[in-house]
């Protein structure tokens, strides 16, 4: 206890300089626009952000990017409740009430109660990290390879089945991702591996380079290269009082406390991010409640339970990527890197070995969620007011901007036609509705799965049988087995259901 | 066709491609490696060829299936049905998309031979104007003042050197 008290007092001293408070102020600003703006995620940014954070320390990078990701959940409530378009995946639950919410005239109260909501659990959820953290940085010092290659098919399995539509297709992105890892130097026996004679290959393929190309691209041709092009968005009014009175608080209070904890439970399993914690908080709220068919037609639980669980979230996912290197998103995949780049291996000697920076990132995010309640609120009007930004320069100034971002990393023209090459790749994936995160997931953690197969492998002497020898590992193989059939029964399950019954059709919100 | 089929098939040539180059992989010069370097990628590439072939087996079916249950309704139709898209995808316009990503390799050609600012210059007034003809002067401006500030802001505040072409 006493532990934790003065390492984040330590903490908030390396985090309350006037460098760090700056950038931790244009992390969580930043994310905040992005998170408005429909089509530029917290992973766009952050890639392209990355190649500016090379000349930073490395705490001072990593708190303005760390920003820009729980920034992005605060930014994301504010669209889905005004114009019905979530601004990130993890709020797209909040347009079900929070749109009709602001339909009625009550989008003040639902602003608000997301920004609070998203506030009071981003906040529980770092006390979270900070209790769980180290104690499960001390249990993974038992893991062995065994146990870490299990441990990131797990993460892949997840998130390949359960955090996408089609499990199939996430499985595919996936193997696309692995496939791009093994390209390169082998770095255990000095082979080449599918350079065919390109001296640039040797390195592999730059991971800032794939995410940029898989994310930024396809997001901005799909909406340039749209038939019509949508000019205009329809944006609810803001009117009436922005704060909520007794009753709304009333209503809240629960939902907050249900989806800080479920959220940042649901946060911390490898491979599942923030996204799937605000639908599960969505429908648990719509069970429990004394009125569940309100839901949909703006009950406020709808919408203060999803904004608490998806922020709770983001402080559940740093609890793998801090502890076992293991990162539970895309986004986190990218935070991953960047503690590679600046040459830190998170994973369970990091809480031992760069304690200060880890303790001073938790004590930037109490700062960040402080700063952006209080930016949030007041200025939410400007954020709305972004929505109104012309698309065809927005999405041109991306394709630019992403140019800039590759050119960065190497500063050689090569680097600029894998980027056009994989830009395609990731359209044709986007086109036939491939998710792209797992593949990006899959491309971070390759080189690790490999290796530690490898060493596992070395150890038995190639028996294959080591994997079922130890209970950790044998509990790990059956929770990946579970994870992916499951899905597939209950989908089965879901369609002979739909044949008995009539062709009634839900809202598919995957 | 079903856009599950022709996804999964081309993933499949994919696989098919990246499997067969894995197993000519050479081996390890050291004598005590267990796993030699081919091992990983051949059992990515097999999982990879058997998932991409479900997909496309599971594409086929459904296509099956709905030109059973309405062969009338789709032969009105000229596209095949989505099993899951949300209808984002289908209104993509193919000549737009060609002629946005012909610019935007024109662009990544001459970024290094025009220099940033010029390149940059021609790439977003050609893309704007294309597709925004109308506003032509909010995209000349925009065209213009975007790499300027860019030029300056990595230049003289982030010391990242742009490359500078034949004039400036």
């Amino acid at each position: 206890m006493g532990d934790v008290f003065s390492n984040l007092l330590t903490g908030f001293q390396n985090a309350l300089t006037l460098t760090n408070i700056g950038f931790g102020f244009l992390g969580v600003f930043i994310g905040t626009l992005v998170g408005v703006i429909p089509g530029i995620g917290p992973i766009n940014a952050i890639a392209l952000l990355i190649p500016l954070s090379f000349g930073l320390d490395p705490v001072t990078g990593l708190i303005l990017l760390t920003g820009v990701y729980y920034g992005s959940m605060y930014g994301g409530s504010t669209t889905s409740i005004l114009v019905r378009t979530p601004g990130e995946v993890a709020s797209i639950v909040t347009t079900l009430d929070g749109y009709e919410m602001a339909r009625q005239g009550r989008a003040g109260p639902a602003l608000s109660t997301a920004a609070i909501g998203s506030f009071i659990a981003g906040t529980l959820a770092l006390v979270g990290l900070m209790f769980l953290a180290p104690v499960i940085a001390k249990a993974a010092y038992y893991f062995g390879s065994a146990e870490y290659f299990l441990l990131i098919i797990l993460a892949m399995s997840m998130i390949s089945s359960l955090s996408t539509g089609s499990a199939l297709k996430g499985y595919i992105s996936v193997f696309i991702g692995l496939a791009v890892a093994t390209v390169g130097i082998d770095p255990q026996s000095g082979i080449n591996r599918f350079t065919f004679g390109i001296t640039n290959l040797l390195d592999g393929i730059d991971f800032i380079l794939f995410s940029i190309a898989l994310f930024a691209i396809p997001e901005a041709l799909s909406n340039i290269g749209k038939k019509k092009l949508e000019t205009k968005m329809q944006i609810q009014k803001i009117k009436g009082s922005l704060w909520m009175n007794r009753e709304d608080w009333k209503r809240s209070i629960g939902p907050y406390g249900r989806g800080s904890v479920l959220g940042f439970l649901i946060g911390a399993l490898p491979g599942i991010g923030p996204s799937l914690a605000s639908f599960m908080s969505y429908a648990m709220e719509k069970k429990i409640s004394k009125h569940p068919e309100k839901f949909g037609k703006g009950a406020i639980e709808g919408v203060s339970g999803p904004e608490a669980a998806n922020n709770a979230g983001v402080g559940g996912a740093l609890v793998p990527l801090f502890t076992l290197g293991i990162p539970g998103s895309a986004t986190t995949a990218l935070l991953l890197y960047v503690f590679m780049m600046y040459g830190l291996q998170p994973g369970p000697g990091m809480f031992e070995t760069n304690s200060t920076l880890i303790w001073a990132i938790i004590a930037s995010m109490y700062v960040g969620n402080v700063i952006l309640l209080l930016l949030n609120l007041p200025l939410v009007g400007l954020f709305a007011s972004l929505l109104k930004i012309p698309l065809v320069p927005l999405f041109v100034g991306v394709l630019a901007f992403s140019v800039l971002g590759v050119y960065s990393i190497n500063f050689n023209s090569f680097d600029l036609i894998l980027l056009f090459i994989f830009g395609l790749v990731g359209y044709g994936m986007q086109y036939f509705n491939i998710p792209l995160a797992p593949a990006v997931m899959a491309l971070v953690l390759g080189g690790l799965m490999e290796e530690n197969f490898r060493r596992t492998m070395n150890i038995s002497n190639g028996n294959i049988f080591v994997f079922f020898e130890r209970p950790v590992s044998i509990a790990l193989i059956i929770v990946i087995v579970l994870v992916v059939i499951v899905p597939g029964i209950l989908s089965i399950m879901k369609k002979r259901r739909q044949k008995n019954a009539s062709a009634e059709e839900g809202i598919n919100i995957s | 066709m079903h856009k599950d089929f022709l996804g999964g098939l081309l993933s499949l040539i994919a696989a098919v491609i990246y499997t067969i180059i894995a197993f000519q992989i050479p081996d390890s010069n050291f004598a005590t490696d267990v796993i030699q370097p081919n091992v990983f990628p051949i059992l990515i590439g097999i999982a990879w060829v058997i998932v991409s072939f479900l997909l496309a087996i599971k594409g086929f079916l459904l296509y099956q299936m709905t030109r059973k249950e309405n062969v009338a309704e789709h032969k009105a139709r000229n596209q095949a049905p989505s099993t899951e898209g949300t209808g984002e995808n289908e209104k993509q316009d193919p000549v737009k998309v060609t002629v946005i990503l012909a610019i935007f390799l024109a662009y990544l050609l001459l970024f290094f031979p025009l220099g940033y600012v010029l390149s940059t210059i021609l790439f977003i007034a050609g893309l704007t104007i294309y597709l925004e003809r109308r506003k032509w002067k909010r995209n000349l401006i925009y065209a213009i003042v975007f790499p300027l500030i860019i030029y300056f802001v990595f230049n003289d505040l982030l010391s990242v050197y742009l490359p500078t072409g034949p004039f400036f």
